[in-house]
Formats: C-alpha cells, sequence, structure tokens
C-alpha cells in the first residue's frame, strides 16, 4: 500500500519534471522519463520475485513439472520488457522503431514456446496411436 | 531504491538547459553544444548503470 503511493509520487515528479524540460531540452527530458521507467521497474520487480516464488510453490503441491511454470514465466518476462522498452521508444517519439520492437518481442515468444508446442503435439500423436 | 535519480537527471537537464542557453545567447554557439553534450555523458553514464542494474535483476529473477 505505502509502496503504491510512493510509486504514484514519483511518477508525478517525474512527469511535471518531463514537462518541465520538454520545452528546452528534449533530449534530458527523455532520459529523466528513462530514469522514471527503471525506478518504477525495480519497484514492480521486487513484489514480482515475490510472486514467482510462491507460483513455483504452487506448481510444485499440484505436482506440475516446473518446467512449464518456468516457460510461462520466461514468456512473461519477455512480454514485459518488450511493452516497457516500447512504451519508452513511444515516448521517445519513435513509434516505428517501437513497433519493430513489438514485434520482435512477439517472435521471440512464439519461438519460446515452440517447444512446448511441438511437445504437446508428440503427446497428442502418441495418445491417438494407442486408440 | 534511490528516488534522487531523476532529480539528478533533471536538475543536470535543467542546469544544462539553462547554461546553453545563456552561452547561445552571448554568441557562443559551440561551447553551449559542447555543455549540452558534457551533460549528456554525464547523464549517461548514471542512467546505464541503472539500466544494467535493472537488466541483471531481471535476468536473475526471471532465469533468463
Amino acid at each position: 500500500m505505502t509502496d503504491i503511493v510512493k510509486i504514484g509520487a514519483i511518477a508525478v515528479c517525474s512527469a511535471l519534471l518531463i514537462s518541465l524540460l520538454r520545452p528546452n531540452s528534449p533530449v534530458f527530458a527523455g532520459l529523466t522519463a528513462l530514469a522514471a521507467a527503471v525506478l518504477m521497474t525495480f519497484f514492480a520487480l521486487d513484489s514480482l520475485s515475490n510472486i514467482f516464488d510462491s507460483f513455483s510453490a504452487l506448481f510444485e503441491t499440484g505436482g506440475i513439472n516446473y518446467d512449464y511454470c518456468k516457460s510461462i514465466l520466461k514468456v512473461i518476462a519477455v512480454a514485459y520488457f518488450t511493452e516497457i522498452t516500447s512504451a519508452l521508444c513511444r515516448d521517445a517519439g519513435e513509434s516505428g522503431i517501437a513497433s519493430k520492437l513489438e514485434l520482435c518481442g512477439k517472435v521471440s515468444v512464439l519461438v519460446m514456446t515452440l517447444p512446448t508446442v511441438t511437445e504437446l503435439l508428440r503427446v497428442i500423436t502418441e495418445a491417438l496411436a494407442l486408440i | 531504491m534511490n528516488v534522487e535519480l531523476i532529480f539528478q537527471i533533471a536538475g543536470i537537464g535543467i542546469i544544462v538547459a539553462v547554461l546553453a542557453q545563456l552561452l547561445s545567447r552571448s554568441g557562443r554557439e559551440e561551447q553551449a553544444l559542447m555543455i549540452t553534450i558534457a551533460g549528456l555523458v554525464v547523464v549517461l553514464f548514471i542512467l546505464t548503470e541503472e539500466i544494467g542494474k535493472l537488466f541483471d535483476s531481471i535476468k536473475t529473477i526471471f532465469d533468463l
């Protein structure tokens, strides 16, 4: 609770500073936005690591292979990462680069999930062969 | 987590903008450019360190 108040204060302060800087030195405005993004991501990561610990505990009590959980977490990580970085590019006024970055993120997510999909297909074909 | 980072960078930005404007008003365009570049380098030094830390922690948390 106190954390989110802190993060809100950081966001408002940095937004004010960025709008103050933008007319005189747009480069520094972009850099301040980058610093704010880095700090706020740090805040989010602190709680994310706790969430992942409880996630893995849940998976273990459910008796599910932890590798699947890990691949889900990796996909989530790539999604967050591309989201954050493409938002930064868009802030800097480069929406073209941002959309290419999103494309790259989608492709890398696809590459990461392909082994799981092929595994699933293999299991399905094995099950079909049993019939 | 150091919140002062944002204020530091914004402060450097304001100071550099004011100095560059003063220098360019007094007809020293080259020095204004130089001071802008110097400020940029300083801020980038501060920021790259933080970004590296962020990427490291992302890597450790997500097991990438």
